[in-house]
Parts: structure tokens; sequence; C-alpha cells
């Protein structure tokens, strides 16, 4: 052993680099056959650190073996011995290459210990032959998915495949850990356990506020404590600014693209040799590329555009191009926050508030990657308040906190879609699969009713056994429970497979060529002819025939349209939000001591102050408004997007309650607003009542009830548990919206536990309970002050400006359609006026 | 040709040639005749067979809900516009006799089917449904009954003499006001010589229409009709 850790240290200095101590340190342990999780920031070494410990443990197991057999192993024992879990399917073939590397070059080091070893990719992107050629022959380390990996854990001969199989690293762990694709991942690990009791498992993950989760749910909270934590040290300069817009008075007030700040961006991209523009969703990255290509054509051949929804192809050639250092610059979204080094980025630009320090940080970590390099991150803000954010943000990161992740429980969802998984493997007896299942920190807690609902659920449908006739998934055989047939677990495991949840349309050139694929919703709104912005080209539809869009490139760039993709817009994070609360309420009088981008918004803050109030950590502040569509009133805790809706949620059931009425509700990071057609109270008395702690959850339930969102948060319920179909190529008449779902279960099975998860779940998740408890509780103590405004203020304004979130209603459909008309008389003389700064 | 349609209840009911009742179903008191369109009997059946658990339920109430309807207009004619059942896998034994019952229990009430795609992949049906007849389409001018509104009129020329009244299309319309109040919802829709019926299956998709000059739609709930072509909304550009 101390022969393999000496090569693997040679073959750092082979490189002229130098192990650092957290790398040897998972190396030891590791071989030792120690689990643990091994934390750090972006592009440090952690991918070596685990290879290499996970090949000393597989040679040291061998050698144990031969030694007792008294002969010598020249190669590892057939079969699988590694399996790397990586999040995103985009990073399978980069990694291979990262873990194929150090085995081919030179003879020493880990070339000479991982002799004979091949490594293999198992995705969602694998073709069928592929498939066929892994079972034939497992490499000796395989690179897969958590989807990829519960299908291989359905096979009928899972047992064999993994009867070898001695490590298993789970890369990125971080992005996994606070999603349902962490509790399937959670389930499958379990199930690796349980087929191989000794196996090592390693977590890699960013640092994060609450390791100790991310190692219980990596190992099962039971074997936790054995688990080794390890941080990698590494010393790494990062330098933070904020692009102030000049002059800051014409800077638009809400927005989400901040265009007005194009030509500073471009002049930083103009600095640099290499620059990595992130933006937080697909439609800024859309925009954005457009908009700089046009800016500077000479670049249009050394500029690239990176998102989820663009094609794998373009994809790797954005790449391959920012790898060989042959691209000036890469707009991108999340869909480049993760994965191996990509090279030679000399800066990052971030558009829009990062919304977190963490995510933050992960971004800064693409840039500086060479030794002794500084990495470089500017911020652009898209409207003046955004300013704030970045400030907060910077100066948390100088202070070094971060924010927790925390992992999700009792996702029946995914149990029922496991309890399937296992039947399809061989079957399972009952008592070792609970027994299994609660081993997880996902179902540690899970209690005989959930867990009978879930076996009914996946035996019979339901516990109402008349509801559900002809149904059946697994079958009890002599104390064993199978899948019901073959038909079934074809089924199943297509269903596994799929990751999306939203029906995305093709979209190719008419002459023929992808170009990737866009959300069917946007699509069908299209008419042939229309003009729109795709994978950084203009382009007019042609024809859409219901699965491809076929289109040409359009001349010019006006007029296009951007598609909107449903991907979720990540909430402020309490740290950050608090230390916002912090810079706006230092705002009024801080002068010289201020930071650069306070400053440069305080001209706003003037102007909030004299037209209502500034907020701060003593005072609730509500302003009420009355515009031409109706009355409004805006909330200012600072809670964070997620709290704000649903304390906008309880609010408006709270008033509806009282007295049938439709309430529409906005919401950002700072505060909510809801608009109806009755004044809202102008007393503080009345806001205490309807802000009061008491009855917090009763009341969150009830009021789910009038808005559409535990119907929205099913959608994803129903694909994990097998309800609606995942992918596009579905037998027609299985096709069934997820909404559908939702009402004929409310209807006809209303004990159904999904439903009850559904529910559980935004209240939990959507609106973080925990967090929003605590915000009530606070403003008990708060002094809460109710200023009417003659306009929208700095603070109301971005929130009015976003787009309305969801509504809340107590009224008979009738009452309200006819409300609507008397709406639509009153609103057809000449349009109400607004601020008019949107951009 | 001027085709009259009204909602529901008096005065202009009497007078109509169509009246849209609640519950998604339409009314032509000249002929007796009520109307209804996909049903797709069977469809919870048959996700079940393909392992996807939908409870049962909903195709029960809907024939409730149907023979209802004929019993409350004591029609003398029921015309399904087409897809009463939805799939050869979902058409079992329980699915057949639950329509039987329903049948039963309408005695003095012609039923006829207007033939729709869902039903040709069906195949032949049970001679014991209690179906009087089986057609491809209707003609009894000016109406033209049809599952599927484009389908050519093969010996009427398509002037204004005529008026079609299909299903087929499970329309659902958006309405909304700047005050950011928003619904959706199945609907009639109507030109001027054609109207489209909505889906009477509860366990149904829709798809959404865009509004259009001369284009009229109705709302059309369990407890109620109401007229929202001013309403109505065509879907955000963004």
């Amino acid at each position: 052993m101390t022969d393999t850790l000496a090569g693997f240290h040679a073959w750092f200095a082979g490189r002229g680099w130098e192990a650092f101590p957290f790398q040897a340190e998972a190396w030891q342990a590791c071989a030792a056959g120690t689990s643990g999780l091994l934390h750090a920031p972006t592009g440090t070494g952690k991918t070596l650190a685990a290879w290499f410990g996970a090949i000393a443990r597989t040679a040291a197991v061998d050698a144990a073996a031969s030694d007792a057999a008294g002969a010598r192993a020249d190669s590892p024992a057939p079969g699988l011995r590694v399996v790397w879990i990586t999040p995103l399917r985009a990073l399978a073939a980069d990694t291979v290459r990262a873990l194929q590397e150090p085995l081919e070059k030179q003879l020493c080091g880990p070339r000479a210990v991982a002799r004979g070893w091949t490594v293999g990719v198992r995705t969602g992107d694998t073709s069928a032959a592929d498939r066929r050629r892994l079972r034939a022959n497992w490499p000796t380390a395989l690179v897969t998915t958590p989807e990829s990996l519960s299908i291989l854990l359905s096979l009928d001969d899972a047992h064999e495949i993994f009867a070898g199989l001695e490590t298993v690293i789970v890369d990125e762990w971080h992005e996994l850990l606070s999603t349902k694709r962490g509790v399937q991942t959670e389930l499958a690990l379990a199930r690796l356990r349980a087929l191989r009791p000794g196996l090592v498992s390693w977590g890699l993950s960013a640092t994060l506020a609450n390791l100790d989760d991310a190692v219980a749910a990596l190992r099962g909270p039971a074997a936790a404590a054995d688990a080794r934590v390890v941080a990698a040290v590494v010393p790494r300069r990062l330098e933070i600014e904020t692009l102030i817009p000049e002059p800051m008075e014409r800077f638009p007030w809400a927005g989400h693209m901040g265009m007005r700040l194009l030509p500073q961006v471009v002049a930083a991209i103009e600095r640099a040799a290499t620059t990595l523009v992130f933006t937080n969703t697909r439609s800024q990255a859309e925009r954005w590329y457009e908009a700089i290509a046009t800016a500077r054509p000479a670049w249009k051949k050394h500029i690239a555009l990176h998102h989820g929804s663009v094609d794998r192809e373009l994809r790797t050639a954005a790449e391959d191009g920012l790898r060989r250092g042959k691209l000036r610059c890469v707009v991108a979204t999340s869909s480049l926050d993760l994965g191996v080094d990509f090279g030679p980025i000399e800066q990052v630009i971030q558009i829009g508030s990062p919304k977190g320090i963490g995510r933050l940080l992960q971004r800064a970590g693409r840039s500086g990657h060479t030794p002794g390099a500084v990495g470089r991150l500017v911020c652009v803000p898209t409207h003046a308040l955004e300013l704030v954010e970045c400030a907060a943000a910077r100066t948390a990161v100088g202070q070094g906190v971060v924010e927790a992740r925390r992992p999700l429980s009792g996702a029946l969802d995914c149990l029922a879609q496991h309890i399937v998984t296992v039947a399809c493997s061989g079957g399972f007896r009952e008592d070792d699969l609970r027994a299994e299942v609660r081993s997880t920190r996902a179902f540690a807690d899970l209690d005989e009713a959930s867990w009978r609902w879930a076996m009914d659920f996946a035996a019979r449908g339901g516990p109402a056994l008349a509801a559900y006739p002809d149904y059946a998934r697994i079958k009890e055989r002599f104390g064993r429970w199978y899948v019901a047939s073959p038909a079934v677990a074809r089924r199943h495991r297509q269903s596994i497979g799929t990751i999306t949840g939203d029906a995305t349309v093709d979209v190719k050139w008419a002459r023929g060529g992808r170009l990737g694929t866009v959300e069917e919703s946007f699509l069908s709104r299209l008419h042939p002819g229309d003009r729109f912005l795709f994978a950084g080209k203009p382009l007019v539809l042609v024809r859409f025939d219901g699965l491809t869009a076929w289109v040409k490139r359009a001349r010019g760039s006006q007029g296009l349209q951007v598609p909107r993709w449903n991907g979720g817009r990540m909430p402020l994070s309490t740290l950050l939000s608090s230390a916002v609360l912090d810079l706006v309420r230092n705002a009024a009088g801080a002068g010289g001591a201020a930071a650069r981008e306070v400053k440069a918004v305080q001209p706003l803050f003037e102007i909030q102050a004299r037209w209502s109030r500034l907020p701060d950590h003593d005072t609730l502040l509500v302003e009420r408004w009355q515009g031409r569509d109706g009355h409004h009133a805006f909330v200012f805790p600072f809670a964070g997007r997620l709290v704000h809706e649903g304390l906008a949620s309880v609010v408006a059931w709270r008033i509806a309650a009282r007295r049938p009425s439709t309430l529409t509700m906005a919401c950002n990071d700072w505060g909510f607003e809801l608009a109806g057609r009755e004044p809202f109270p102008a007393d503080a008395r009345s806001w205490r009542r309807l802000l009061a702690p008491a009855d917090l959850l009763d009341d969150l339930l009830a009021c789910l009830n009038g808005t559409e969102m535990a119907k929205r948060h099913f959608r994803e319920i129903a694909r994990v548990a097998g309800l609606v179909a995942g992918g596009q190529r579905t037998n027609r008449q299985t096709q069934a919206s997820a909404g559908l779902i939702f009402d004929v279960l409310a209807e006809h099975d209303a004990a159904n536990m999904l439903l009850a998860q559904a529910r559980r779940e935004v209240v939990e998740q959507q609106f973080e309970f925990q967090r929003l408890r605590e915000t009530l509780d606070r403003i008990t103590a708060q002094d809460i002050r109710i200023i009417d405004t003659p306009r929208l203020t700095p603070l109301a304004f971005p929130i009015w400006a976003e787009f309305i979130q969801s509504r809340l209603t107590t009224q008979h459909w009738l009452e309200r359609i006819t409300e609507m008309a008397a709406d639509l008389e009153a609103s057809a003389s000449p349009a109400a006026a607004v601020p008019g700064i949107v951009t | 040709m001027a085709v009259t349609i009204a909602c529901a209840a008096p005065p202009d009911a009497d007078t109509a040639d169509i009246v849209l009742l609640p519950g998604r179903a339409a009314w032509m008191p000249a002929t007796r005749t009520l109307l209804a369109a996909d049903l797709h009997l069977g469809k919870a059946a048959t996700f079940r067979r393909a392992g996807i658990p939908v409870p049962e339920g909903s195709a029960q109430r809907d024939l409730a809900r149907l023979a209802g309807l004929v019993r409350d207009m004591a029609a003398a004619r029921l015309v399904v516009l087409g897809d009463l059942f939805h799939a050869r896998s979902g058409c079992t034994e329980r699915v057949f006799a639950e329509f039987t019952s329903m049948r039963q229990t309408i005695p003095g009430t012609e039923v006829v089917l207007v033939v729709g795609n869902h039903d040709r992949a069906v195949g032949r049906l049970p001679a014991d449904l209690g179906i009087d007849s089986c057609l491809r389409s209707l003609d009894e001018p000016p109406f033209h009954f049809v599952h599927e509104p484009a389908t050519p009129l093969p010996d009427l020329d398509h002037d204004r003499r005529c008026f079609t009244i299909a299903g087929h299309l499970h329309p659902t319309v958006a309405i909304g006001t700047p005050g950011g109040d928003r619904l959706t919802d199945r609907c009639f829709v109507a030109e001027p010589d054609l109207l489209v019926l909505p889906a009477f299956g509860s366990f149904t998709g829709g798809h959404r229409v865009t509004p259009a000059d001369g284009l009229r739609l109705w709302i059309a709930r369990d407890d109620g009709v109401v007229e929202v072509t001013r309403l109505a909304r065509a879907p955000r550009r963004c």
C-alpha cells in the first residue's frame, strides 16, 4: 500500500506538481476502507483525490485476496469495481476523460497500480448498442448518473453486476443533496450497500454549512459517525467587483436583462483573454449572447452559447473551444456550473444577482485555475436594487460564510419508484427492503403507515382496492415481491431514465441538423413565420408538427421573441437576505462608510425615504397604493422569494376567508404584493392579525386549495411515482397532464398520499416552512408601519414589475367572471399610468 | 342561414336552435336532441393496463351525469359526437357493462353515435350495448353532425346553409383581466357556421383556443354556462 501511494506522489512529481495533503489523506483513508466526504471549492483536485483513492482501495483488496490465494494479481479482478456517480449526463464524458488520463501517459504511478483498468460510461445518452456492449463486458470503473444507476439496479442480474464493487464515488454531492435525485441516490447507495456490505463510499462536495447532513445522507445516519470528513485547503485568491452603471439615474428600477450595462460588459470581455459569462436563466443567456455578438461582430467566431436546451453537439463544441483556448467568451447558465476543468479562464462575469454565496463561489471558482493565478469575478446587476445584493454577496464572501443545503426526507414518490426498481431485480422480502430503506437518512423516520401505503401503491394502485381494477406493478409469490410482468419492468425502466418533466420539442433546421429543445408551451404559441432567438441564432418558424419545430435562419434581429424556459429561479438565501437588510438599513446615514454599490443606489433610497420609509430590523414596512387596476399592498419582510410566496398566500387566504374574493400575488426576494378589488387594511392591528403565527400550518394547507400551487408541484411527484410518462415518445393513449391526474385523484382517491406529499412539499420546500415560521415570529416583535404611497416606490416597483405569480380565490366562478367583465369595462378607458422603466 | 345559440336557461332557450347546457352538453329543442362529445370512457382503465395507477370513478360519474341530462330534458334522442370510448385496451367488460346499465336507465331515448377517431381504433362494439345507430356523420340540413370539425362534407357543398356541430378538439379558453386575475376552463367554441362542444368526459385533457374575430366562446362547467368571448386572452407573448 505504501508503494501504491508513493507511486501516486511520483506521478504528481512527474508533472511538476505536488499532491496536496488533503489528497494524500483521502487516498490513505479510502485505501484503508474508510468512507467519507471531501469538500473543497471547484477545481482544486477533488477528482484525483477520490479516483486514486478508489484505485488504491481496489488494489489493496485484490492484493489481500491474492495473498490469501498465494498468487500475484496482475490485473484487477474482472467486473465492475468502481462506480462514479455524476449529477449531469453532460459531465459524464468529461469525467471519463479525466479518469482515463492518469492511466494512459506514464507507466509509473496509478498506471502501474491500475494495470488493465478500463473506464466506461452509461447515461441516458448511451446508445442501445453501447449498453449491450457494456452488459457483455463491464468496465473496471463506470461513470453514471443517479437515473442510470437506478436502471442498472433494476436489472434482474443486478446482484451479479455489482458483486465485485469496492468503491462508489458521488461527484458534486452538494448539487444532488437537496433534490429528489439526491433521495434517489440515497436509496441506490443503500441498495449497493445491501449487495456489497463492505462498500466504501465517498462524496465530493462544495463546502456547505451543514456537512454532517451531507455525510449522513451519503452513508446513512447509523454509519455517519465512522465517516471521515476531509477539507481541501488550497490557497487561492479571489477578486470580486461590481459594475456600477453610469449615469445611475438612467438605470432601471426593475427588470431581468440588464442590457443597459452591455458596453461595460463588452469592455470587460475585451480586457481579458477568456471570459465566462454566467446568467441566471436561459432566456438571459440567449439575449446576452445575441447582444454581445451584435456589439462586436468581429468576435462572432470566438463566442459561444451554452445552456441546457442547446443541442449536445453545440455544447460540446463550446466546451472544447474553451478547453483549447479558441474562444474568447462563452455565455452560459448553470449548465457550466458543474464539471471538470475547462482550462484557462481568466475572468467570470455574473449577470444578475448571484442569489447565494455558495453559488457565487462556485462560479467564481471557474476562473484563475492555474496555480498562483487570481480568480476574477465581475457582478453585473440587472436593476438598481441588485447592486445591493451584489454588495451583500461580496461582503459575505469576504467573511467566509456559506449556506447550508438541506437534504429532503420522506419523499414517497421516490420510495414508490424504488420499490418497483428492486422488485424488477429479482424481487425482495418486505422486511428486508423496509429495513434497507430505513437505513437512509431520507427515510430514517418512515412510519409503518407510509411504508404500507407505498407498498399498496405499487401493488394495487392504492389502498382503495375497488378504485384500481386490472392494475398491479408488483406481485407477491411465496413471501417475495416481484415485478408483475416484463412489460411493467420495461416501462418502469423507461420512466426512471427520464429527467425532464416538461414536454419539450426538438428544434431542427428545415434542411437538416438539430439545434436543441424548447418547451412545448413556448412553441405552441408561435405561428409559422414568427421569429425567435434560439441557440444564439435568429430563427423563423417554418412549421411545427407537434414533435419537431422546423426552422430556418431569420434575417436581422429586430422583434425576436426569446423562449421562456420553466427553470426555477433561485431564492435569495437567508444569509444574503439578512446581509441585504443590513445594507439597506445602514444606507440611510452611512455616507462615506458604505460600499461602492450602495453609494450608487443612495439616491434611490433617498426617494424611498421621502415617499415612504426605509425598512429596518425593528420595523415591518407595509405600503398601500391604488392603481387603475385595483388596490395593492406591498409588504417587506426581507425573507427571500419562497417565504414571501408562502406569506402572500397565507395573508391572501386570511383576507379571502372572511369575504369571498380573488386576490393576486407577486413577490421577489425583498417583499411581496397583494392586489385585489377592495382596499387593504390601513391599521397595524389588522395587519398583525393577518401576519399572526398562530394556525400557520392549517391556514397554509387550507390556502393551497385556493391556489394552483399544489397542483403545479404535483407534476414532478406524478412523474417520479410513475403516474405520468416522462419523455416525449409515449403512447398517445396514455398521455395526460399531471394537473388532470391531480384532479382525478383528488376526486376519486382523496386519501392518496401523493396528494398529501404534494401539499407537504409545497409547504416545506416551496415556502420554506421553517423560515416562514421564524419570519412570522420575528414580525410579532416588530413595529408595523403602514404608509399610503402616491405612486410605486423604488422598493415596490420591482415587485409590481414581476409577473403575477399566483392567485387565490374563494369566490364562485360565475361571480368571478362577472367581476372580470366589469374590470374589463373599467380598464377600457385609457391605459393606467405607471412608471415606465422596465427593460 | 342564421343559427341561434343560447345559454342554458329561458327566455331565449325556447326559441334558440341550440342551447348550451351546464355539464358540457348541448340541446336542440326542435328535435329534442341532446348532444355530447368526447366521453373517452375507459381511459382510466387504459392507463391502469399500461401500469399507471389512475383510480376508477370518473367514467361512472360521467355516465350518470349524461343519463341525468337525458332525463331532465326528456330527450327523444342522444347524439354522441364521437370518442365515446378511449382505446381498445381500456374497453374492459366492466366499462361496457357500465355503459349498458346507463343505457337501460333511459329506455325511451334513441342513442346515436357519430364515430370518432378513438372509436374507430376501438373497433367493432358489442351489439348489445344499446347504441341504435353508428354513423360516420349525420346530416339533417341545415345541421351537419360530425366528430372532427375539419372533415370535408361528401355530398353537401359547404355553403352557408350548412351548420356543423362537432367535438374532437376538447377546446379550453383562458380568460383574464388587466388586474392579473386569470382562469382557464373548458369551453364551447362557435364560428358563424360551426359549433364545437367541450369534452364531456372529466378525465380528458384540453386544447387551448386562440381568440379570433368572429369566434364566440362560452365557459362550460357543471353548474353553469357563461359567454366569455370578450374576456378571452390570446396566449401571452414574451
